[in-house]
C-alpha cells in the first residue's frame, strides 16, 4: 500500500489513470466517435482498467505491486486500443471535426477530470450506509492489501467497485470517494449530450443548448440524483453505463460509418453495467433487448461484426471474471447470492442470446427490418412472461415486494415527488401513439425504462420482499433509469415542439 | 394531454427543488436501527478513521466501529500499511469500550481489524491488562494517537510489523502497541509470519 503516485492522492490518481487510460486505448477510433463522443466515453471506458488488476493478482497469487498493476492497465489499453483499431482501420472521421480536435479533447477532458476530482477532494463530502464501508472500503483495502478478489466479494458486490475502490487504497487513500461525484457528472453529460443530438437534433443551436441545459439541471435537482452523487454504492455508476450503453447503440445506428466503433462503445458499457453490481449480469440484457430491438428493425444490413463488437466486451469480462474466480476457488456457492454456476449460466445467456439474434437475422434477412412497434410488443410479452413465471414462484413475496416498491417509490422511498413526473412522462410516452411524429429513438428509450423495470422487479420479486425505506435494494436499483426517464422526457417535449412547430428546425 | 403531463411532471419537480438537498424528506418511516441508516452529508475526505466517528449510531455495529478503529491505529503503528500480524488475546471480551448512549459496553470485532489488516491477525497467550505506569511509560518515550471510540495507537521509533493488542480497563482503553513496546514481547510467540507472495 502507499504507492503514491507523484504524490497524489488514490481519490484523484485514479479518476485521472482512467480518463489517460480511456484516452489511449480509444485513441484508434476518435475520429469514428467524434470529438465529443470521444471525450465522453474516455472516463467510462478507462475505469474499467482498474477490474483486470484484481483478476491478475488472485491469479498469481500475488499482492498489488506496480509490477502488476502497470501490465494489468496497460493491458487492458493495449486490448481495447488493438481492437479498436482492428474494427476500424480507416477511421475516417465521423463528422467534421478539425484533425486536431481529439487530441485536444482528450486533453481537455484529462485535465477537466483532474480538476473536477480535486475540487471534489477538497470538500471531502460522502454519504454512507453499512454496504459502503463493511463492503465497498473494505474489500477495497483488503485487495490491495493481499490481492485477493474473493469469491464472497463477487456475490457480494461485484467486481468493478472494489477494484476501484482497491486502486485508490493502492495510491494510498483508505476512503474512496471521489470517483462517484465523477460517475454523476459524466452521467449529467452524457444525458445532455443525448438530448442535444438525438431529442432535440435539427433544432436552432440555440434551442438545442437550452433544452440540453434544462434537461440535465431538471436531473441533478432531483434527491434521488443528488443522493445518489455522493453516496458510496453501486447506484450513480449503473446509471452511468446504462444510459452511455443505449446512447451507444443510438449513435451507432445514426452515425452511418461508425457503427462498428459505437456499438463496441455499447458493448464496453454493458460490460460496465455487467460487472458494477452482483445482478448486473441481469441489468446487461436491457443493452442487448434494446441492440436486438434497433438491430432487426434496422433497415440497412446487418452484419456478423456488428453482434460481435456489441456482445464480445461483456462476454469477455463476464469470462474473464467467473474464469479466475472458478479457477481460484471452483464453482464457488453463496447464499442468497449468485453463486458460480448461476453466474455463469446468466453470463452464458448473453452470447445465447447473441446467437438467436444471427438465427433470427438469417430468417428474416429478406424482410430487411422487422416492425419497431411488432418487435418492441413481442419483447414486452416476453418480459411479462417472465414476470408471470416470477410470480408464480412465489406469489405472496411477489406481491409484497411489488407493493413494498411502489409505497417506497410514492411516499417512503426518499423520491420526494419525482416518480409523479416519472409516471407522467411515461403515461405521456405510451399514450401519444401515432398522434404525434414519433421520433424513431423514442420506442428504445421507453422500451429501456420498462425493461429495465420489469428485470428489476423480476429479480427482486424472487429473492426478497423488500423493506419501506430509502435503503430498499429495489428502490434504489430503479435510480438506474433515471437518466433514461428524462432523455425521454426530452424526446417527448421535441416532438411535441415539431408538432405545433413552436420551433421550426432548420433541416 | 401529452404537454399536459410534461408540464405536470416539471412542474412536480420544481416544488421538489426546495428539500432536494435531503433524500430522507420524503421517506415518512424513520428506523434509525436498519443498515441503511445515514448520518446525511459528511467531510471525512480520504481517510476511513475520519469516517469512523461518524458512521450511523447503531448500537448492534458498535463492536464493528471499534474493530475499525484497532484496524486503522494497527495500521498507524505499522507505518501506513497493513502489518505481518496483528496479535491479540484469547478473549477479546476483556476490552470493553462504552457504548455512545445506552451505557452497554462493546469489544472490538476481529473480523473488521482482522480484514483491515490484511487477514494476518493471531489470537496469543497473554495478558493484555496493562497499568498505569506503563500507559504513562508510552506516553513519555513514544507518540500515543488517538482514535475513534477509546482506542491508542502507540508510535515506536520505526514502523512495526508485529503489533499488539492491550486494554486499560482504569480508563477502558484498547491500546495498540508496537511488538518493541510491549511489555509482554519477550515471553510473546506469535505465529511463524508468512513471508509476503
Amino acid at each position: 500500500m502507499n504507492h503514491f503516485l507523484l504524490g497524489i492522492p488514490g481519490n484523484i490518481g485514479v479518476p485521472v489513470i482512467s480518463a489517460l487510460i480511456g484516452a489511449v486505448a480509444l485513441w484508434p477510433l476518435r475520429r469514428r466517435l467524434g470529438t465529443v463522443g470521444y471525450a465522453l466515453c474516455m472516463l467510462p471506458v478507462g475505469l474499467l482498467a482498474w477490474a483486470i488488476v484484481p483478476l491478475l493478482t488472485t491469479l498469481t497469487g500475488t499482492v498489488m505491486r506496480w509490477r502488476v498493476v502497470l501490465p494489468g492497465l496497460l493491458g487492458y489499453t493495449l486490448l481495447v486500443g488493438v481492437t479498436g483499431h482492428a474494427l476500424d482501420r480507416d477511421n475516417a472521421p465521423s463528422g467534421t471535426s478539425h484533425v486536431a480536435a481529439p487530441g485536444l479533447a482528450a486533453v481537455a477532458t484529462v485535465l477537466l477530470t483532474a480538476g473536477c476530482a480535486w475540487l471534489i477532494y477538497v470538500t471531502g463530502w460522502s454519504i454512507y450506509t453499512v454496504d459502503s464501508w463493511s463492503n465497498y472500503a473494505m474489500y477495497g483495502i483488503s485487495i490491495a492489501d493481499t490481492g485477493a478478489f474473493t469469491a464472497s466479494m463477487m456475490a457480494n458486490r461485484a467486481l468493478l467497485l472494489p477494484a476501484l475502490h482497491a486502486g485508490v487504497a493502492f495510491l494510498g487513500g483508505t476512503w474512496t470517494f471521489v470517483l462517484y461525484p465523477l460517475f454523476a457528472i459524466e452521467t449529467a453529460a452524457l444525458l445532455g449530450y443525448a438530448v442535444w443530438s438525438t431529442a432535440f437534433a435539427g433544432f436552432r443551436a440555440w434551442v438545442r443548448v437550452c433544452a440540453s441545459l434544462l434537461t440535465v439541471a431538471l436531473m441533478i435537482t432531483t434527491a434521488p440524483f443528488l443522493l445518489h452523487s455522493v453516496y458510496v454504492h453501486s447506484h450513480m455508476v449503473s446509471a452511468m453505463y446504462l444510459l452511455l450503453a443505449v446512447a451507444s447503440i443510438w449513435r451507432a445506428f445514426e452515425s452511418g460509418t461508425a457503427r462498428i466503433a459505437w456499438l463496441t462503445m455499447a458493448g464496453i458499457a454493458a460490460a460496465g453495467l455487467a460487472l458494477a453490481r452482483p445482478d448486473g449480469f441481469a441489468y446487461a440484457f436491457v443493452v442487448y433487448g434494446v441492440f436486438a430491438l434497433v438491430w432487426l428493425t434496422d433497415e440497412s444490413e446487418r452484419t456478423a461484426a456488428e453482434l460481435a463488437a456489441m456482445f464480445a466486451p461483456p462476454t469477455a469480462g463476464a469470462v474473464m471474471v467467473m474464469g479466475v474466480l472458478v479457477s481460484r476457488y471452483g464453482l464457488y456457492q453463496a447464499p442468497e447470492r449468485l453463486g458460480a454456476i448461476a453466474a455463469i449460466a446468466v453470463a452464458a445467456a448473453g452470447p445465447s442470446f447473441a446467437l438467436l439474434l444471427w438465427l433470427l437475422h438469417r430468417c428474416l434477412r429478406r424482410t430487411r427490418g422487422l416492425s419497431p412497434a411488432r418487435l418492441t410488443l413481442t419483447l414486452a410479452a416476453l418480459s411479462t412472461v417472465a414476470l408471470g413465471a416470477s410470480f408464480l414462484i412465489d406469489p405472496e413475496r411477489f406481491v409484497q415486494a411489488g407493493s413494498t416498491w411502489l409505497l417506497n417509490l410514492f411516499a417512503m422511498g426518499g423520491w420526494n415527488r419525482f416518480w409523479w413526473f416519472g409516471v407522467a412522462v411515461l403515461v405521456a410516452a405510451l399514450v401519444q401513439g401515432s398522434r404525434i411524429t414519433r421520433a424513431k429513438w423514442a420506442l428504445p428509450v421507453e422500451y429501456a425504462v420498462f425493461q429495465f423495470l420489469a428485470l428489476a422487479v423480476l429479480i427482486h420479486g424472487v429473492t426478497h420482499p423488500g423493506r419501506y425505506g430509502w435503503g430498499d435494494s429495489l428502490n434504489r436499483v430503479t435510480f438506474h433509469v433515471v437518466p433514461l426517464l428524462f432523455w425521454l422526457a426530452a424526446d417527448l417535449t421535441a416532438s411535441l415542439f415539431r408538432r405545433t412547430r413552436a420551433d421550426e428546425p432548420e433541416r | 394531454m401529452t404537454a399536459t403531463l410534461l408540464v405536470f411532471g416539471v412542474i412536480v419537480l420544481l416544488i421538489d427543488i426546495s428539500h432536494a438537498e435531503d433524500a430522507r424528506t420524503g421517506n415518512t418511516w424513520d428506523e434509525p436501527e436498519r443498515w441503511w441508516t445515514f448520518q446525511g452529508l459528511e467531510s471525512p475526505g480520504d481517510d476511513f478513521t475520519a469516517v469512523i466517528p461518524t458512521l450511523a449510531d447503531v448500537t448492534s455495529r458498535y463492536s464493528m466501529h471499534i474493530g475499525l478503529s484497532v484496524g486503522m491505529a494497527a495500521r498507524e503503528v505499522a507505518g501506513g500499511a497493513r502489518p505481518q500480524r496483528v496479535l491479540y488475546p484469547r478473549s477479546l471480551d476483556t476490552m470493553l469500550v462504552p457504548g455512545r448512549w445506552n451505557n452497554g459496553e462493546y469489544a472490538p470485532a476481529l473480523a473488521q481489524f482482522d480484514a483491515l489488516t490484511g487477514y494476518g491477525s493471531a489470537e496469543v497467550d497473554y495478558d493484555p491488562i496493562v497499568d498505569t505506569a506503563t500507559v504513562e511509560k508510552w506516553a513519555t518515550e513514544a507518540t500515543v494517537l488517538e482514535y475513534p471510540w477509546n482506542v491508542r495507537a502507540v508510535l515506536g521509533s520505526r514502523p512495526s510489523g508485529i503489533v499488539v493488542l492491550y486494554y486499560d480497563p482504569t480508563e477502558r482503553i484498547v491500546y495498540v502497541v508496537p511488538q518493541a513496546l510491549s511489555p509482554v514481547a519477550a515471553g510473546m510467540s506469535p505465529p511463524q509470519e508468512d513471508s509476503e507472495k
